[in-house]
């Protein structure tokens, strides 16, 4: 569940082989539901690539686990930013283990590109992050308090990429 | 039949000293047998067919799907057990556990029939073939609930084991859920709380916890003529199962032979009986080596730790004395009482705390629901007892402005004082334990309480036990003609390092090496009777039998060597396998024999049995003069960070100190009360058993999290109160649960302390925390 947010976020591709040939496809679309993926029954994931990331790119992985330390997480979220000097002109953001599948938050995207860098920025994106996730109840929280984690661990991983 | 022995000996060799446990290369090299290895020649896998149901009438079992898969031997059911067994029904405190469902399944996850099949995958297919109709009952899961008139009833009569005198009035009795009602009246409560300047009344709450040893439960059962059983099973408990096998199938105790090998942890999940009646009758049906082998989703429907609500009432002067206390208490014991009836009683007495208290009333309630059986559970029901007195003694500290270690050491029973019980406290060390943490933590040492949303607070408890009692245990020492010494015992090693201290106390006594000791593990039909492996009673209870015992032997030798040495026994001193006299003169173990035989040749066998004192509280006001052979007391301080913005909580400082007696293997004693500490943690902060209508949302070790590695706290330690015990041997008291009192109580203490926000409901889940933080700061969180 750590792995898919990240590399969501990286732009990350795999490629998978079939009796019918190659194929790209970006992780972002490999992972369609709870257990399920997009991979055909006869297809296997053959390589994985992680794009050269562009020079003033940042990332971070915000990780919660709600029972012990070495539990699924409860939410994970990765952000991506790409800077020119303060003003974020791009951002990407996903969370995962609190939804269903990793999920990217394009409201909280939206709110972060073209603001300034910093706590003000990184909050109105944790409250669009939260507003937008619609979390799963499961017996690690409940749906609104995995929205309130979702709140704070975008608004940390934020903090932390900077 | 009781016995004090001699005054501790000055000079100690082998005990106090921390022995390598004997098994440990052998564990780390694979090579240590566990029955779960077990694999004998023509055996049969049991899978067993399960209730899908939390209440329920059985109207037809078909398994007619399962008997035509190709591989499966048999499907038993509880109309096949009757056949051999008229009243199949075990329990140590009631006869209400059916070896399989007949007529009724009374929880999700009851067997209701067997699948046996020569390969296990087979079994295991075949179970899922065996269709079961139910009708549906009402359930009932709630203890308090339960325990209501007009509640659903879980078993129509109750049976009574008839081994219980507190249990006998209940034979017979029809329309209740309720299995034991204890009660403790010392003093006069309302005069108490008349004079009280301060009431304080609360409720505590706590979930059903799982043991989680990582062997699951096994047993095999095999028997050559039918009329033999061999019962090889992972059991605390092997004397045990004998006697209550034997007692269903009618037969001598001798018929019966239950062995043990080291168990992969135990916590008390494998007491009593749990799988061995069953693979008994199974072996007996299909006269076959049967085994059955739990996976760990199974164990969560075998047995857990009692779910309890504790109401507690207090009256404190202003000064801070407490003077008077009430407390009910509702143990949520399962469908099947188990050893619930046994936990309300003698824990139960103790709810008051480890606290002089003038007036005391106290009733404990065993209640039947709807859930899986509740047992004995390492700390036997203490922790939530703690849980609920020690959460309440910081509230009290708090509102009243006292140093919440200060208003514990006002008020702590100290030797001499009259307990609840009427029983007087002798060698129970609280005020020792409770300084000791607070030594340990620094506690009058500031500390850095963190800033922005991580928030540190510390917190203390302490938590006291009686022993179980009147209990028996019996130990044979044997000397071979080459001095060569083995020790045959039914205490069951699983994990706890009873097998290196129970040599250590024999070979001290013996005056030869511990590692030079061979002890001969459970089977009842070469070691004698122990009652059990359980509620810290093995070091105190067969260390005395051990030490008796080896006495025994050492006295047998020294006699041989007065004879050929031609002195006194008196004057010869017993040292590294030799006795030698005052004038230099000395004569090996070996030499004795040779001397005695005229050739390596026989053996010396020495036998110890203890049953320490012990006064039968009266029924109606539970008072003893001597309620315990001897007090456990545990106490933790914690250091706690709070993520505030998460609920989170980390233990990142505990110490415990635990009042031992003495300690036979210092180092083997640490561990245990450090892991008991950990175990505690676990189910104050990270595990709990969700049901859905009964039926366990989590039970798997991928959505039960008990503490790993990571989880441990950073600082860790533990302290040795040793104020060696009158009747102990050389001064032991039991000390396996110990360390598990007082951290849960510890950790929500240290959570005020942190925060300002006090939970009363356990475990302490981050979303739970982070509504009560929320709550308390005006932004509530949305409801679920």
């Amino acid at each position: 569940m750590d792995l898919p947010p990240i590399l969501i976020t990286l732009g990350a591709r795999v490629r998978t082989v079939s009796p019918r040939g190659e194929r790209w496809i970006d992780v972002a679309d490999l992972i369609t539901g709870y257990y399920e993926t997009s991979l055909a029954g006869d297809e296997l994931i053959v390589e994985l690539n992680v794009p050269a990331q562009p020079a003033g790119a940042r990332a971070a992985y915000a990780k919660f686990t709600a029972l012990s330390a070495d539990d699924w997480p409860t939410v994970g979220v990765a952000v991506w930013l790409r800077r020119e000097g303060e003003t974020i002109v791009e951002a990407r953001v996903a969370v995962s283990a609190a939804t269903d599948r990793p999920t990217r938050l394009v409201s909280a995207e939206k709110a972060l590109a073209g603001s300034i860098a910093g706590a003000q920025a990184f909050a109105a994106a944790a409250d669009a992050a939260a507003g937008e996730v619609e979390p799963l109840s499961d017996l690690r929280g409940s749906a609104p308090y995995k929205r309130e984690m979702v709140r704070v661990h975008v608004r940390r991983a934020l903090e932390d990429a900077g | 039949m009781t016995q004090t022995i001699k005054p501790v000996t000055p000079a100690l060799r082998e005990v106090s000293r921390s022995v390598p446990r004997l098994e440990g290369v052998q564990k780390v090299t694979g090579a240590i047998e566990y029955i779960h290895h077990l694999r004998l020649p023509g055996m049969l896998y049991g899978k067993i067919v399960r209730s899908t149901v939390a209440h329920a009438k059985i109207v037809a079992i078909d398994a007619a799907d399962a008997r035509a898969l190709p591989g499966v031997h048999a499907v038993i059911t509880g109309d096949d057990v009757l056949k051999i067994v008229p009243s199949p029904y075990y329990g140590p405190a009631f006869h209400d556990q059916p070896v399989l469902a007949i007529g009724k399944v009374h929880h999700v996850g009851e067997p209701v029939a067997v699948v046996l099949a020569t390969d296990p995958h087979v079994a295991d297919a075949g179970a899922d073939l065996v269709v079961v109709e139910y009708d549906e009952l009402e359930p009932v899961f709630d203890e308090v609930a339960a325990a209501q008139p007009g509640a659903p009833i879980v078993h129509d009569e109750l049976q009574p084991a008839g081994t219980f005198a507190d249990l006998k009035h209940l034979k017979g009795k029809k329309h209740t859920n309720i299995a034991l009602d204890a009660q403790v009246r010392h003093g006069d409560v309302a005069r108490g709380f008349a004079s009280a300047d301060h009431i304080f009344e609360d409720t505590f709450k706590s979930g059903q916890v799982m043991h989680t040893p990582l062997e699951p439960m096994v047993s095999v059962a095999e028997t050559r003529s039918g009329k033999e059983l061999t019962i090889h099973t992972a059991s605390q408990s092997p004397s045990f199962v004998r006697m209550e096998v034997a007692r269903l199938l009618g037969w001598p105790e001798n018929k019966v032979r239950v062995r043990a090998a080291f168990l992969g942890g135990g916590f008390g999940a494998k007491l009593y009986i749990k799988l061995e009646a069953l693979v008994a009758v199974l072996a007996l049906i299909v006269r076959r080596p049967v085994r059955i082998g739990l996976t760990m989703e199974e164990q969560f429907y075998t047995i857990t730790k009692h779910g309890t609500t504790v109401r507690m009432k207090t009256g404190v002067k202003n000064d801070g004395t407490i003077v008077a206390r009430e407390v009910q208490t509702w143990w949520n014991g399962g469908a099947f009482a188990d050893i619930g009836p046994r936990v309300t009683q003698k824990s139960g007495f103790t709810a008051a705390g480890p606290y002089d208290i003038e007036h005391v009333a106290l009733d404990s309630c065993a209640v039947y629901t709807n859930l899986p059986p509740a047992g004995a559970f390492r700390g036997f029901g203490i922790p939530q007892l703690v849980w609920a007195y020690e959460s309440q003694a910081d509230i009290i500290a708090r509102k009243l402005g006292l140093d919440p270690v200060a208003f514990r050491l006002k008020n702590v029973l100290r030797d001499g004082d009259e307990h609840a019980t009427g029983t007087i406290m002798t060698n129970a060390n609280v005020a020792a334990c409770v300084e000791s943490v607070a030594r340990q933590i620094g506690w009058d040492r500031p500390f850095d309480r963190g800033t922005g949303p991580v928030r540190r607070g510390r917190g203390i408890a302490v938590g006291i036990k009686a022993s179980i009692s009147p209990t028996t245990s019996v130990a044979l020492v044997t000397v071979a003609a080459d001095g060569s010494c083995t020790l045959a015992i039914s205490t069951v090693d699983m994990g706890q390092g009873s097998d290196t201290a129970m040599a250590q106390v024999a070979a001290e006594t013996l005056g030869i090496p511990t590692e030079s000791i061979a002890v001969v593990h459970s089977d009842t039909d070469t070691t004698p009777y122990d009652m059990a492996t359980l509620g810290s009673r093995s070091t105190y209870h067969m260390g005395h039998a051990v030490r008796l015992a080896a006495d025994d032997a050492r006295n047998q030798l020294l006699a041989l060597a007065a004879t050929y040495l031609g002195v006194p026994a008196a004057s010869c001193a017993c040292e590294n396998g030799v006795i030698s006299t005052g004038d230099g003169r000395s004569m090996s173990f070996r030499e004795l024999f040779v001397a005695r035989f005229g050739m390596q040749a026989g053996n010396v066998v020495g036998t110890g049995s203890f049953e320490p004192p012990y006064a039968k509280p009266d029924m109606t006001t539970g008072q003893s003069s001597n309620v315990t052979p001897f007090w456990m007391i545990g106490a933790t301080a914690v250091e706690i960070a709070v993520d505030t913005e998460t609920g989170r909580i980390t233990v990142e400082r505990c110490v415990t100190a635990g009042d031992v007696g003495r300690a036979i293997n210092p180092a083997i004693v640490e561990a245990q009360l450090n892991s008991a500490a950990i175990m505690a943690i676990g189910s104050s902060i990270s595990e709990v058993m969700i049901f859905d209508r009964g039926r366990i949302v989590n039970a798997s070790l991928a959505d039960y999290k008990i503490p790993g590695f990571l989880d441990i706290p950073i600082d860790i330690a533990a302290e040795l109160i040793e104020d060696a015990h009158p009747n102990g041997p050389y001064g032991a008291k039991g000390v396996g649960e110990s360390g598990s009192f007082a951290p849960t109580p510890a950790i929500a203490n240290a959570l005020e302390d942190a925060t300002g926000v006090r939970v009363r409901e356990m475990p302490l889940l981050p979303e739970r925390v982070l509504r009560a933080l929320r709550a308390a700061s005006g932004t509530p969180l949305e409801a679920e």
